[in-house]
């Protein structure tokens, strides 16, 4: 059985544990991670990594709530072995905060986390802005940690990792049987897909280490998420704008709101801005794709534009596209009909 | 010196520099003049406070004196409304939520609805901790004892309180120097200016690590062995304190190496993840440990002199749980001694 030679795109947290999931789910394959950026330069590395799902409108809730399921259950055996450190994840509580009750009171990932519960009338004092308030324990998956992790992982199954711009995704035939396109924002380019767009989310990491618990006003604007060895405050959420340079502005406008929920963040020292472009799409396109031109046939398959849920569902959709690629696997090592003689 | 009330607070971990300044704040306006002193041969980093991990926690047995819990409840309300204030973590104070473990089902403790959020452990999270079989999970306080006598030290200097480094030897020698009032609050020592034979020491070793991916408390209870015998990991506001050692009459002050072993296999089997945390260092303090806290007047007699002590220590392994709650009451047994002496000026009628 000839070797399948596979090539993902993007070493962002889809590329790489899409990558780890083919190299163990996947017999007798190769595997090339093939990216013009790695981390640190990845907008995982930027993303907080919180295991707090959005909402993909296009997408039944029931897969939205598998795909979650699976990456807290894989990141949740990671942090209670003794590599969570190395991987970057952290056991983190706190408490997701309402201005006005809202009319779902149980979000649908609430069994998935750790010991949800509303918040009682004394802890919501804390915040008296706020008349509502769920409690709970969750994850924190951190890309600069995670990804090398994941990498070393990708290398250590035999794959290779290279630095490379694909401008067009032909360029990998035929050196590749199938590609794993894996590129966020990329795809506009290398897919044509004009349904992906950036939400542009500027934040702050700052140390402020007697910060234990995260919290999140609902709207998903305003956060604090304290991490391995700093606190992310944010954020933003600016619809199609691709500006990677912070603007002080705005982070005088984060340190504030994040200031008004946790006032002892005026004591926070060293702080560092940051921008990443969220790869958003009504619902991650996760599908096949074979692409023609000519003669020539090249097996595609999709995982991409997660949008800010990016490090909540990753394992999830990467098992996902695990097995659209091995469906492509099959296909290829089926053999062509004989012709009757 | 006519008109002036001369109080010595003796001891200057968080009993002593808390009543101190529960002292001032509430009767310098009210005297027409009050010296308030604080003498002590240890001061932070060198106190008992300094090795204590911080977090508010009682033990999980209603205590003998019932008064006890009520100020237990009084500190952390108080506590709790200064956070939210931006000097929060100046004062070493913080929100942080964690684990009680247990081999099998206890009762609720009795401050259950003091702290926020209490509520038991679902299986789920019972499955991080496979030694163990039941638990509670809340949100309580850090109060970082070396952070917190540096704040009390500045509010106490801020108010004119002075602070001398000597070691007392009877109260008799404080009362001729002129004390009208001694507030007696050297802990562990209490025993070397007036035996007490229900206090002992209850010998602690502490490991202090750089673990930042730490964000809960985690604190085991063996029932069989007692209070603090069983492994602990408590985040502090900067470093995790791993502890675990509880030794009753031990005054050995040296850290030592099985102790040291103890902590670390029992906190790393905890946690495997502090496998890569860094040691910061290593200490080791007595807690006051005594049946009941010894709280309460005596007048003494020496010569002529009509000197009272208030006593304030024995406060074992809750003496941060417990210290506000302490100094209001010395403040209120204070004001009484006032009262009987006169002393007091009755307040201007407000027109």
């Amino acid at each position: 059985m000839d070797t399948v030679r596979i090539a993902v795109v993007g070493a962002g947290v889809m590329g790489l544990s899409t990558a780890v999931c083919i190299s163990k789910m996947v017999p007798g394959c190769s595997i090339t991670v093939i990216s013009d950026k790695f981390t640190p330069e990845t907008t995982s590395d930027v993303a907080a990594g919180m295991l707090i799902p959005p909402t993909y409108p296009d997408t039944p809730i029931q897969k939205q709530k598998q795909w979650f399921k699976e990456t807290f259950d894989h990141l949740f055996a990671i942090v209670n072995s003794a590599e969570a450190e190395d991987a970057g994840v952290i056991l983190v509580s706190g408490w997701q905060i309402f201005q006005s009750i809202p009319t779902e009171e149980v979000p649908y990932w609430a069994d998935v986390v750790l010991g949800f519960r509303k918040m009682t009338k004394d802890e919501l004092k804390k915040f008296p802005q706020h008349v509502f308030g769920h409690a709970f324990t969750t994850l924190k998956c951190e890309g600069p940690a995670y990804l090398p992790w994941l990498q070393k992982r990708v290398k250590g199954n035999g794959g290779l990792i290279l630095t490379r711009r694909i401008e067009d995704l032909w360029e990998l035939h035929p050196s590749f049987d199938i590609v794993v396109n894996c590129s966020g924002l990329g795809s506009r380019q290398l897919a044509g897909d004009s349904k992906i767009f950036p939400v542009r989310g500027q934040v702050l990491k700052v140390q402020a280490p007697w910060v234990k618990h995260f919290i999140r006003d609902s709207s998903g604007l305003t956060y604090i998420y304290p991490g391995v060895s700093n606190v992310t405050l944010g954020g933003t959420r600016q619809k199609g704008d691709w500006n990677l340079s912070p603007d002080a502005e705005i982070s005088k406008e984060i340190l504030s709101r994040c200031c008004a929920l946790e006032p002892s963040l005026r004591g926070a020292y060293d702080l560092r801005e940051k921008v990443g472009l969220r790869p958003t799409r009504p619902s991650v396109r996760l599908e096949k794709e074979l692409l023609a031109q000519d003669s020539r046939r090249l097996p595609v398959v999709h995982h991409y534009g997660h949008g800010s849920g990016g490090i909540a569902m990753h394992w999830g959709t990467a098992l996902e596209a695990t097995r659209l690629v091995n469906e492509c696997v099959q296909v290829l090592r089926t053999p062509a009909p004989k012709s009757k003689l | 010196m006519a008109g002036t009330m001369r109080v010595v607070v003796i001891g200057a971990g968080v009993i002593g520099l808390s009543t101190a300044l529960c002292i001032h704040e509430r009767y310098r306006s009210v005297l027409k003049s009050l010296d308030v002193m604080v003498y002590a041969d240890r001061f932070t980093p060198l106190t008992t406070t300094d090795v204590a991990a911080g977090l508010w926690q009682p033990y999980l047995s209603e205590p003998s004196n019932p008064q006890e819990a009520h100020w237990n409840q009084q500190t952390f309300n108080y506590l709790l409304s200064l956070i939210g204030s931006p000097n929060a973590a100046n004062m070493g104070l913080a929100p942080v939520s964690g684990y009680n473990l247990f081999r099998e089902a206890v009762p609720d403790p009795y401050w259950k609805d003091i702290v926020l959020g209490f509520r038991k452990l679902t299986l789920r999270e019972l499955d991080m901790f496979p030694d163990y079989s039941y638990g509670w999970f809340n949100t309580s306080l850090i109060l970082e004892g070396r952070k917190y006598l540096q704040w009390l030290t500045e509010r106490l200097t801020e108010r004119g309180v002075k602070f001398f480094l000597r070691k007392v030897e009877s109260f008799e020698e404080v009362v001729r120097e002129g004390a009208d009032v001694i507030i007696n609050c050297t802990g562990v020592w209490a025993g070397a200016l007036q035996p007490d034979p229900l206090l002992q020491p209850g010998r602690g070793q502490i490991i202090k690590v750089d673990a930042p991916w730490l964000k809960h408390f985690v604190i085991t209870h063996d029932p069989e062995r007692g209070i603090y015998k069983s492994p602990y990991i408590i985040p502090g506001l900067q470093a995790i304190t791993l502890g675990g050692i509880f030794q009753l009459g031990n005054w050995s002050e040296t850290s030592n190496i099985p102790d040291h072993n103890t902590i670390w296999e029992g906190c790393c089997r905890l946690e495997p993840t502090l496998k890569d945390a860094k040691i910061i260092g290593e200490w080791s303090g007595f807690r006051p440990v005594r049946p009941q806290v010894r709280l309460e007047r005596e007048q003494l007699r020496f010569g002529s002199s009509n000197t009272e002590v208030i006593h304030n220590y024995g406060h074992g392994g809750f003496g941060l749980t417990i210290h506000w709650g302490c100094a209001q009451e010395v403040a209120k047994l204070f004001g009484k001694i006032l009262e009987e002496r006169n002393l007091l000026r009755i307040p201007p009628s407000h027109l």
